[in-house]
């Protein structure tokens, strides 16, 4: 502790350092005899107590009391003097002294400096408690004011006391509406919030989200945390809105663009799986065509030699005893050149060829061909003669298809006594559908469901194409065929738009 | 009236074997060849009237063959005796089709061809 003392007398300054060391006061003294020594001092002995005379020439208490004062306001001065009489120690004490002692009373001084001493230090550490505090306060002010997040001052039972700039302008309401309400943040559900308070009154502090109104009546999705402090003015609880609505609206977007994508996904995936299949059949129809052609080269020449030499063996024998394995030489080729020929025409299946066909006499074509390959008891009925309808399709095409159907007809036919097959023909605004019925056996179950797959075949000859190229056929003519089977009767019905390319 | 000259252009044998026989049971004289090349090499030195071709044959094409004919001698007949599909389509695309007489498919009828070689 550094002790100056203002005092021209050096035995009283000395008298007075006694009377400090015997208070039991660590300290060291520096004595300034004047005006211009007190204030060097003041300035570099960085004094914790200043003793003063009252009077010394030229200068006196209330002139280093000034000064002091001015300077240094927390720094303890005590006036020792002579007798000045009651009313000057009075003004020096409210010119700032601290205390005055007599020198008469020396005795008094330690005591008196021990006493100013703790009321210095004490009085410092209220300022800076004080500063602390203002410091403190201005931080949570400025945090209350410009925070983005809303704030509400609350009694436990919501009753609100402030609220920020944040919470009016994140409710669309006035500091003074939300007071003049009472109840803090409007809850959008009121039970929730009851949740909240009565938490809140449990345990002191709570942080959920919860969703509130707006004063126009709209939604606010917020995170909230609410404690509760016991303050002078009792308890109060702060209440902390982070408004998350837009991250919600966005979780939700979101949530909902996952959904569509896996759906997008499953989608494509299942496209994807139909086109490879599609793509699958397409290769092999199409590897087929390949190979027919080169097949169907090197298979024709070899019967052109078969048919030729046979046709010279007879013509150099002339012996009608060769006539009839002649004969059976020219069939067998002519019908190995069939089967080449069918499957040149199925794996070599163009877009039709459109023109104006009457679909009655392509079928008519078709009954006459079906009619040779049939077993003879076998009954074709049609009701043609009354159908005129004429749509857009490829002849050729639909003859093949019709003529298909009906060969199959008269093959499942081949064992039934009096078979009977029926061609009927119906047209609407759009279309025109023909059903081709035979009353006989029903096609198996587990067959039906793939008869128009592609080689497969019950007749245990030929290619199993058939009915796969008639469906194709239909498909290309943008029309449909399918197939009922029960016992008693198997029906195929084409349906086929009148106008194909526009369908 | 003179014997009617036709070369054969055929890479199998059996099969111009045989239509060798019959065109001579017909009153023709028919010479055969089993590639393209040796058909060109014939056609130098003697005068036919017709000539039958294959298409697909090694080394030359009845396509070729039917171009150096048509070189040489354009009023001799050619037919193709072909069992490809596609082989109109092919003498279209090349401007072809008036340089040949006719397609004979094969397997062919005996009777078909001799009709066909008649109108000559």
């Amino acid at each position: 502790m550094n002790i100056l003392i203002l005092e021209n007398n050096l035995a009283d300054a000395e008298l007075m350092r006694h009377e400090l060391r015997k208070a039991g006061i660590e300290f060291k003294v520096k004595v300034a005899r004047n005006k211009e020594e007190f204030l060097e001092a003041l300035d570099q002995f960085d004094p914790g107590l200043i003793l003063s005379d009252y009077s010394l020439p030229g200068f006196n208490v209330m002139g280093a009391l000034g000064l002091a004062r001015e300077r240094f306001p927390e720094i303890p001065v005590i006036v020792v003097s002579g007798d000045i009489g009651e009313e000057t120690a009075i003004e020096t004490l409210k010119a700032g002294a601290t205390d005055y002692v007599l020198k008469q009373r020396l005795a008094r001084l330690g005591p008196v400096v021990h006493r100013a001493l703790e009321e210095a230090a004490l009085s410092a550490e209220k300022k800076r408690v004080e500063a602390a505090l203002r410091e403190s306060d201005q931080r949570l002010h400025s945090l209350f004011e410009n925070s983005l997040d809303a704030i509400f001052m609350t009694a436990p039972d919501g009753q609100v006391f402030d609220v920020n700039p944040a919470a009016c302008a994140m409710f669309g309401r006035s500091k003074e509406e939300f007071i003049r309400i009472g109840r803090g943040a409007p809850a959008a559900d009121p039970e929730a919030l009851a949740g909240v308070l009565a938490d809140l009154g449990r345990t002191g502090k709570v942080h959920r989200e919860l969703a509130y109104l707006r004063k126009d009546g709209t939604t606010i999705q917020a995170d909230m945390t609410s404690v509760t402090v016991r303050n002078a003015e009792g308890l109060r609880s702060f209440v902390i809105l982070h408004d998350i609505t837009e991250q919600k609206r966005a979780e939700e977007v979101l949530k909902r663009d996952k959904i569509t994508l896996e759906k997008l996904v499953r989608d494509s995936s299942r496209q994807l799986l139909t086109a490879q299949a599609e793509l699958e059949l397409a290769k092999r129809i199409t590897d087929i065509g390949t190979l027919a052609t080169s097949v169907a080269h090197e298979l024709r020449t070899p019967l052109a030699a078969i048919s030729l030499a046979a046709a010279n063996i007879g013509r150099k024998a002339a012996n009608p005893l060769l006539d009839k394995n002649l004969s059976s030489i020219k069939i067998k080729v002519a019908e190995s050149s069939k089967v080449i020929d069918n499957l040149l025409f199925y794996s070599h299946l163009k877009a039709p060829r459109y023109e104006k066909v009457r679909i009655a006499d392509i079928l008519r074509e078709a009954v006459k061909a079906a009619a040779c390959n049939r077993k003879k008891d076998t009954l074709i009925t049609t009701n043609l003669d009354s159908f005129s309808a004429v749509i857009e399709a490829d002849p050729l095409q639909l003859q093949e298809a019709f003529s298909n159907i009906l060969d199959n007809a008269c093959a499942a036919l081949s064992a039934v006594a009096h078979g009977e097959i029926k061609v009927w023909a119906a047209e609407d605004a759009g279309a025109v559908t023909v059903l081709i019925e035979n009353i006989g056996p029903a096609i198996e179950r587990g067959l039906l469901g793939c008869i128009f797959e592609p080689f497969l075949t019950t007749k245990g000859k030929g290619l199993g194409l058939g009915l796969y190229v008639c469906r194709q056929i239909i498909k290309f003519h943008n029309g449909a065929l399918t197939v009922k089977s029960e016992p008693g009767a198997t029906a195929f019905s084409v349906t086929l738009p009148r106008s194909s390319y526009n369908a | 009236m003179h014997k009617k000259r036709i070369l054969i252009i055929e890479d199998d044998p059996e099969l111009s074997g045989e239509m060798k026989e019959l065109l001579e049971t017909e009153g023709y004289i028919a010479d055969t060849v089993l590639r393209g090349p040796s058909g060109i090499e014939l056609l130098g030195k003697n005068n036919y009237d017709i000539f039958l071709l294959d298409f697909k044959m090694e080394g030359m094409t009845g396509l070729e063959v039917l171009k150096e004919i048509r070189k040489k001698n354009t009023k001799a007949a050619v037919f193709f005796i072909s069992g490809r599909p596609e082989l109109a389509a092919l003498l279209e695309a090349e401007h072809m089709t008036g340089a040949v007489n006719g397609i004979v498919e094969k397997p062919f009828d005996p009777q078909l061809l001799l009709e066909k070689i008649k109108t000559v």
